[in-house]
């Protein structure tokens, strides 16, 4: 269905004319580019330090680790991305930033799949009523940039860090009701679960044994996707001012903070901006990548 | 004729329901924001006391102000003024929100049509660069180019705009805002670089949907058809395959625009532009509810009344929609296309 | 269809380009000119430190990020005396009080007029000043003109003030808040935002055009009663918070002027070939403790911060790279300097305390009222260096930057940045640390023996006499730490060598009046 399944039909340096197509068949498993082979690797390795961080040798992230305003060099570790204002580590702070961002990401993104999927799972296979309303409710909370809406939230409630998980998962519900709803639909009309029905399977059943197994690939598929873009709308809020607390370290707020002194310390921005682009892109190639695979409704 | 008509019917129907549905979304919305605010520590009257707030001083401007009703009072009355233009007066800078809105939208839209078109003008010849040698090394190329656009978001690529085209070339200013009538060159240098910061994300969505449909387009019979008569591939790409193809990608421009509107929040308070996203922004941070309030209706009003339009007209541009519901399910699987792009909302 | 809009955008662009091309290069730095007589004449593009919400003088929280969008407005009622630093009159013809700061005469020339015909009197006096009083108007000014219990109309040119209490400080005290700008009563009296769009006042510029956060466009006034003042046709004012992003626009050609406060920014903008004109205040920017409550209440707390601290390294921080942390309460140049440090860098000296405090069930824990913008290095400093410490913790106490203005009255915080800046000691040094002075002694300070040296020296006449007095003063100071100080506090600018005219003396300065531009 879309460009890059089409693109799994053909390999690379078949016959550059346009339009002279090969039938569409089942994808032919393609190697995996050296991308996304680079994309689990910083996956893994940005979980594994932000969950190592503790045991690390490196100086806590509120901690004076050296001069301050040093560059990035070779030499002691905590001098190796450079250092802030202050003379904290940048390595330590991206690290520690990890944490925050992954979790704050993860996190929101589940709590988003669990609404998500329940809601979607009772929309997708009652229909009615219980569509009706939960389709609205989705096009409400869609009805407004997420960035607006978390903004609103912030502007009620003090930034901390169960506020911005709140926000961040109830923005990420919608995308996953309708992925979820769409899946059911998909789901509950083969002949399987219409045997299961026939045999007297409860609804309750029907969902949990033989539904909700088959859509929970395709949901999770899109969790790195969407986990990247919770992590860059934490970012955005961190950003404005209105993200974790300090002294904890993100990278939105390091980036905010580092901007004053783009001009004379441009590492300050360019260390967390690159750590956090190499995130959200290495997530948007697996997510990616999952989805092509899981997802059922792109592949039909 | 008689068949015309009734298609015709069906089409206003359908559109009258849409119409009807994305009135409910605003009253839903406008009294969801609402309510959340009202749940706000703080009140206004204490927001425009502030250290004369005694408890009797707080209590007695609330009353004067209508904030001692009812909540649902409070709500409908506010729903009726802002019906008719009027969203209430900030009590911070005692201006009109409808005043402060209008003055800065035009701001807020040219950013966001100057980011479409950029990320269009980049995005458009990709997408056909792409699909005409799609698979080949060049596609891959410019595809994994576009999702690095797609991983940068504003407060990534602003600073590092800055510190490039403003700091070390000089090229563009780094802050401020010229109006239009204050010359269109000025006007435009000032708006480039956060139009530009803004419309990275968009162009990795683009260039997906466009290369997407031409492929689909290319494929198809009468392209074949075109090519068999010996007319070139470029004739064929722009005169056959192009326009049946750029359909959804005018579908997803106008959401992206309602998204852009909403969006620049991030880099008119970077680049310190009088818009809608840094009224929205300070209000915050200044807890002005009032104008928060307001400025959330109206971005959420124009977010659901550019879907609907965009709903609408799908139903009357595209013929295949007004014939059978089978025909129906080829739009809508279409429209799928857009979906994962919709979750990008969320990096707006 | 497409390509044609592309052509058509390509063609936009281009033509955008150009016209940046034209104005980067007329951005060259010009020969140096000598100062000679003033020029009347031309426009100019000033960047000063935050965006005014509005005119109204109720609005206006601190005089001085938005010293020339004001001056040019309302003039000054009060202008800085360049050797003393003492406030004496500029629109009025005398301010004064003959009873120890109990009332106090204001006198207003004759013939004075806002720019819609209203006359400036006595009665636009009172109007002005009650008015701040006013709780609905949620003035920053509300606590200050409280101080005044009424205002009596003496005759057209005369209006005679009452304290709640005797205040020998008020005059001098009065440019740092919105009593300083008189605007027409006619005007206010339509409403604030009304106001907003046509603000009247007295002063050299009226209004343009304005767009909120955006630009400020002000235009000469003809019938200014200073002629031939003011010489520039016309100002172009925009607030910008940011620092950086000021240095910025001054560097790329975008402004003729910004106003700055950074240390870092005038090292910067200095060796790139601007202009400084600096303006450094006794006294300086520091911490400053609610000391009427737990847990600074005890002197103990806050010595330990003070032992605890590296003020030069945080002044660093906060300054990227240009530290500034006074040593003492009086710069050199002020009369009344004395070489009293005003704190001792000791780290186990802070640890036995903070051990103490501990020992005693109350281990040192405390918020820092933290507002959005610039102050963030501050605390990421603070709680950087108070890391290396057991038994103190601090937390930040993140607050809308709405409260910014009545935290310090309210008292609702713990610790937090403000500046005990001042020129003339007898008016805000003894507002801030005279322990009846109200609403303006925003720590809370009270001390018997600096309440008394405050007085004394503001009854001396000679300056030796005072200066005996200040130095026990200085000593109370450093201690019993009401502030530490960790910045020097700047009022100043950095402009191109076209700009003349900068006098930039403590608060509401550089005046815009006095502006010119080098043709």
């Amino acid at each position: 269905m879309t460009a890059s399944t089409a693109l799994r039909t053909r390999k690379a340096g078949d016959l550059p004319a346009p339009g002279i197509q090969i039938p569409a068949v089942a994808a032919i498993r393609k190697p995996r580019s050296v991308l996304v082979w680079f994309s689990y690797f910083w996956i893994v390795l940005i979980v594994a330090l932000a969950v190592l961080a503790p045991v690390l040798p490196i100086a806590g992230y509120d901690a004076v680790a050296g001069p301050p305003r040093q560059p990035p060099q070779f030499g002691p570790i905590d001098l190796l991305l450079g250092t802030d204002r202050v003379g904290r580590s940048l390595l330590s702070r991206v690290i520690y930033g990890a944490q925050v961002s992954l979790v704050v990401g993860t996190a929101a993104a589940l709590g988003g799949v669990v609404l998500g999927l329940v809601l979607g799972l009772i929309a997708g296979y009652f229909r009615k009523g219980a569509d009706t309303v939960i389709v609205f409710v989705a096009d409400v909370i869609l009805s407004f940039p997420a960035l607006v809406l978390l903004l609103a939230i912030s502007a009620i409630f003090a930034p901390s860090l169960w506020t911005i998980l709140v926000g961040l998962a109830i923005t990420s519900t919608p995308s996953f009701i309708r992925l979820s709803r769409a899946n059911t639909m998909a789901w509950a009309g083969r002949d399987f679960v219409k045997a299961a029905r026939n045999m007297g399977a409860s609804d309750t059943r029907v969902l949990l044994r033989e539904i909700l197994p088959n859509v929970v690939p395709a949901i999770a598929a899109y969790l790195p996707l969407v986990i990247a873009a919770l992590i860059v709308a934490e970012g955005s809020l961190s950003f404005l001012g209105l993200g974790i607390p300090p002294p904890t370290p993100s990278w939105g707020g390091m980036i905010a903070a580092g901007a004053a002194d783009l001009r004379t310390a441009p590492y300050m921005v360019f260390v967390p901006a690159a750590v956090l682009f190499l995130t959200v892109f290495a997530l948007n190639q697996a997510g990616e990548h999952l989805r092509l695979r899981f997802d059922r409704t792109l592949q039909d | 004729m008689c068949a015309s008509n009734t298609g015709q019917a069906a089409v206003l129907r359908s559109a009258l329901r849409k119409i009807g549905y994305a009135a409910l979304v605003v009253l839903v919305v406008t009294f969801g924001v609402s309510l959340m605010l009202s749940l706000a520590p703080g009140s206004v009257a204490e927001t425009i006391l502030g250290e004369n707030a005694t408890p009797e001083n707080v209590a007695l401007l609330n009353k004067e102000l209508g904030y001692d009703r009812p909540f649902i009072v409070q709500y409908l009355d506010w729903l009726s003024h802002a019906v008719r233009g009027d969203l209430g007066v900030s009590p911070i800078t005692h201006l009109p929100v409808t005043e402060a809105i209008l003055q800065r939208l035009p701001v807020t839209l040219e950013l966001a049509v100057l980011a479409l078109v950029l990320s269009l003008v980049i995005a458009v010849p990709l997408a056909i660069v792409s699909a005409a040698r799609a698979g080949s090394a060049l596609d891959r190329g410019i595809s994994a180019a576009t999702s690095v656009f797609l991983s940068v978001p504003a407060f990534v690529a602003g600073p590092v705009l800055i510190y490039f085209f403003a700091v070390q070339l000089r090229v563009f200013p780094a802050l401020g805002w010229v109006p239009i009538e204050d010359g269109l060159g000025a006007n435009l240098a000032a708006a480039f670089l956060p139009a530009l910061a803004a419309a990275l994300v968009e162009i990795a969505a683009f260039h997906r949907v466009l290369r997407a449909d031409l492929i689909g387009t290319l494929r198809e019979d009468f392209v074949a058809a075109a090519r068999a008569k010996g007319l070139s591939p470029s004739y064929v790409m722009f005169r056959h395959a192009f326009r049946p193809s750029s359909f959804s990608l005018l579908t997803i421009s106008a959401l992206s625009l309602a998204r852009l509107i909403g969006g620049t929040i991030i880099v008119e308070t970077l680049f310190v532009l009088p818009g809608i996203g840094q009224l929205i922004a300070n209000a915050v941070l200044q807890r002005d509810v009032v104008t928060v309030q307001g400025v959330v209706a109206f971005i959420a009003v124009t977010f659901v009344v550019v879907n609907m339009i965009v709903d609408v007209s799908y139903g009357l541009i595209d013929p295949r929609l007004r014939r059978a519901p089978a025909a129906r399910k080829i739009a809508r699987g279409r429209s799928r296309t857009v979906k994962p792009v919709q979750k990008k909302e969320l990096t707006a | 269809m497409i390509s044609k809009k592309r052509s058509a955008l390509i063609a936009l662009m281009a033509a955008g380009t150009l016209a940046l091309a034209a104005c980067s290069s007329s951005s060259a730095p010009s020969e140096p000119t000598t100062s000679g007589d003033p020029v009347s004449g031309g426009t100019l593009r000033v960047l000063e430190l935050a965006p005014p919400i509005g005119f109204d003088p109720a609005q206006v929280f601190s005089s001085n990020s938005m010293p020339v969008t004001y001056t040019a407005l309302y003039g000054q009622f009060m202008v800085a005396d360049e050797t003393t630093g003492e406030y004496v009159c500029g629109l009025c013809e005398s301010f004064t009080s003959s009873d120890g700061g109990a009332t106090y005469d204001v006198v207003m020339p004759e013939g004075l007029t806002f720019t819609d015909g209203t006359p400036l009197d006595a009665e636009a006096i009172k109007y002005n000043w009650d008015r701040l009083k006013d709780p609905a108007l949620g003035s920053a000014s509300a606590g200050y003109a409280s101080q005044i219990d009424h205002i009596d109309v003496v005759d057209d040119l005369t209006a005679k003030l009452t304290l709640k209490s005797p205040n020998p400080g008020f005059v001098g005290n009065m440019p740092v808040y919105a009593l300083q700008w008189i605007a027409s009563p006619t005007a206010l009296a339509k409403g604030t935002e009304e106001f907003n769009k046509n603000p009247v006042g007295a002063g050299p510029f009226v209004l343009d055009s304005w767009t909120p956060n955006g630009t400020l466009k002000l235009t000469k006034n003809p019938d200014y009663y200073d002629a031939p003042k003011p010489y520039l046709d016309a100002l172009e004012i925009q607030g910008v918070p940011d620092n950086a992003q000021r240095l910025n626009a001054l560097l790329s050609g975008q402004a003729d002027l910004i106003m700055n406060s950074e240390a870092s920014v005038f090292e910067e903008g200095k060796s790139a070939g601007f202009v400084e004109t600096r303006y450094t205040f006794n006294g300086g920017v520091g911490f400053m403790f609610n000391t009427s409550a737990a847990p600074f209440d005890d002197p103990r707390a806050r010595q330990a911060i003070a032992y605890a601290l590296d003020l030069d390294a945080l002044s660093d921080a906060a300054t990227a790279g240009y530290p500034s942390a006074p040593k003492t309460l009086f710069s050199k140049d002020s009369p009344y300097y004395e070489d009293i440090p005003l704190q001792t860098y000791d780290p186990d000296k802070a640890q036995e305390l903070f051990d103490e405090l501990a020992d005693e069930g109350k281990p040192l824990e405390f918020s820092y009222a933290l507002f959005p913008g610039n102050g963030q290095s501050v605390f990421d400093a603070l709680q950087a260096q108070l890391s290396s410490y057991d038994n103190v913790t601090v937390t930040a106490d993140q607050r809308d930057s709405s409260e910014q203005g009545v935290i310090g009255t309210t008292g609702d915080y713990q610790v937090l940045s403000s500046s005990l800046a001042f020129s003339d000691p007898s008016a805000r040094l003894w507002g801030a640390l005279f322990s009846t002075a109200g609403a303006t002694n925003y720590s809370r300070f009270n001390d018997p023996v600096t309440d008394a040296a405050l007085t004394a020296a503001g009854a001396a006449t000679d300056v030796d006499a005072k200066k005996e007095q200040y130095s026990i003063v200085q000593q109370q100071v450093a201690e019993l730490d009401p502030y530490i100080l960790f910045q020097g506090f700047y009022n100043g600018a950095l402009s191109t060598e076209k700009v003349k005219g900068i006098e930039i003396d403590g608060w509401t300065t550089p005046p815009a009046a006095e502006l010119w531009l080098q043709p």
